[in-house]
């Protein structure tokens, strides 16, 4: 899938400021950028759920998972996630997702009783399940405590082998080690390319506007402090 | 107390609340047969289908706090009914399928109008409501020195009943042809679309469903305010309870009050009879202010 142009104006605000890009058949996209910049609106207009100028060429099927999910009744998980067919390609990934997000625990409870986090689990786990090209999940290690957000990436390393994930994240530590691609958002352009040519110092404190440190483990993998 | 419990309960009261009403003052057969048991089936009809109509249109339109009257349809159909049997008195005898169609007549012209420029639940209350004010007023207008009873039990005939139960099967039929995608409703309108719901389609039908039992019901008792909303709110508060689940107890909750309402409209003031919109609103206000305590203590 590919996006030409692509400009989105609030009355006579420019909110995204014609931002090319391809989006590729597999691997994890990691969108990043301060707060505001566009980031949410993006993933929008390319999941076509607001208008924009510009072209979107080889439009692709996706899920979009927004930041926040609400139910309006109360309904048991596993009448939720039944909602997803069960035609996923990858024999046994349902069943692996269950398992990693812990969904057997949950299954047979209603959703409105369940916490934040236990929440999320479940909507990562409904996006995650259908059988799409493209995965736009909107900050999805919100709401996750350390232990889900090991084995959410872990889980989305696996999906990047038969489809592509595109998420935003704010912590640059996983942009870093968990992403193919990086899109670094800025007020003019889309920067997108491999992390380590993406996430450099310079871009880094020009975009955010503040001094962003780059460290070296001793095994030589790079991250990131302020 | 559990889902169950609560069904057989409420089921319990219902025959006694119904044995009492075709019972009371030992009447004759004819007077059982042409007047109470007419007018007790009618009464269980009418409860059903105002509840259940206000539990569709809360699902579909995921805004938990309003039923048909809030959007001016209830008034609306009313209206309608209203000035056809002004002008045409001879239609009296077929109100109940004037009713329903001016039902789905009325919520047509609103799926293309309000319910789609207005999305916000708060929004949706308050223009319905402007609409209903209007139609109230247009229809106490046009039905001044006319002799225009209604609103009351005590008009009915077996050819309402008959009209009340062709309305409610066809209406069961387009039931069962959705209800099965109900489950859609608890999650937002994007994520079913990604999983291919086509909800502006289940959406129309239901409501339509929704606005034909209610048109019907209108033309024999008008509208009553607020009375879906509240039934359907002492179930929905739990959080607990599905839609499905919810079904079950608020329509007997229907039920119960609206033939509970005809036996008190009928005896309270005998020989004169009392609206029966009136009573089930009197005995269903005091649940809005029991759901309005409880839901401050919840908050």
């Amino acid at each position: 899938m590919k996006f030409k142009n692509i400009k989105i104006k609030q009355g006579q605000k420019v909110i995204i400021n014609e931002y090319s890009g391809t989006i590729p058949t597999t691997g994890i996209i990691s969108v990043v950028g301060p707060n505001g910049i566009g980031k949410t609106t993006l993933l929008k207009a390319l999941a076509g759920l607001i208008p924009y100028e510009g072209v979107i060429l080889d439009q692709a099927t996706l899920t979009y998972l927004p930041q926040k999910n609400r139910f309006y009744d109360a309904i048991k998980v596993d009448e939720f996630l039944g909602l997803v067919p069960t035609n996923h390609p990858q024999a046994g990934w349902r069943k692996q997702v269950f398992k990693q997000l812990d969904i057997a625990d949950l299954q047979g409870k209603n959703v409105n009783t369940l916490s934040g986090g236990q929440q999320q689990r479940v909507w990562l786990a409904f996006s995650l399940i259908q059988s799409k090209s493209i995965l736009m999940l909107d900050e999805p290690l919100t709401y996750l405590d350390l232990k889900y957000q090991q084995r959410f990436l872990s889980l989305i390393s696996t999906a990047s082998q038969f489809c592509t994930i595109i998420q935003i994240v704010h912590d640059l530590n996983i942009a870093n080690q968990y992403s193919d691609i990086v899109w670094l958002l800025t007020v003019k352009t889309l920067l997108a390319g491999t992390p380590t040519q993406v996430l450099t110092a310079t871009n880094l404190n020009i975009v955010f506007a503040t001094t962003v440190k780059i460290h070296r483990t001793s095994a030589g993998q790079r991250w990131f402090s302020v | 107390m559990s889902k169950k419990k609560g069904q057989y309960i409420l089921s319990a009261i219902i025959i006694l609340v119904v044995i009492v009403s075709l019972g009371i003052g030992r009447p004759t057969s004819t007077i059982l047969w042409q007047l109470r048991m007419p007018r007790v089936i009618a009464a269980i009809l009418i409860g059903a289908m105002l509840a259940w109509s206000a539990l569709i249109f809360q699902t579909t339109l995921r805004a938990n706090y309003l039923d048909g009257s809030m959007l001016g349809l209830a008034n609306g159909s009313e209206f309608a009914v209203a000035t056809s049997l002004v002008l045409l008195p001879n239609l009296a005898p077929y109100r109940v399928l004037l009713g329903a169609f001016f039902g789905i007549l009325v919520v047509s012209i609103l799926r293309y109008s309000v319910l789609s420029i207005f999305k916000q639940p708060l929004l949706l209350i308050l223009v319905g409501l402007s609409l209903a004010m209007f139609f109230n007023a247009a229809t106490t207008i046009i039905t001044a020195n006319n002799g225009f009873i209604g609103k009351s039990l005590s008009t009915i005939t077996w050819i309402d009943v008959v009209s009340l139960f062709i309305i409610m099967l066809i209406g069961w039929l387009i039931w069962c042809w959705y209800s099965d995608k109900l489950t859609y409703y608890a999650i937002p309108s994007l994520q079913g679309k990604q999983l291919g719901f086509n909800e502006s389609k289940v959406s129309f039908w239901l409501q339509i469903m929704a606005a034909m039992w209610l048109g019907a019901v209108t033309a024999i008792i008008g509208t009553v305010f607020f009375v879906g909303l509240v039934w359907v709110q002492i179930f929905t508060l739990t959080k607990a309870l599905s839609l499905k689940e919810r079904l079950g107890l608020t329509t007997l909750t229907g039920i119960l009050l609206t033939v509970l309402a005809d036996l008190l409209a009928h005896w309270v003031m005998a020989p004169d009879e009392l609206p029966t919109n009136a009573v089930l609103l009197i005995i269903s206000a005091p649940l809005l202010i029991w759901i309005m305590v409880r839901w401050r203590n919840e908050i």
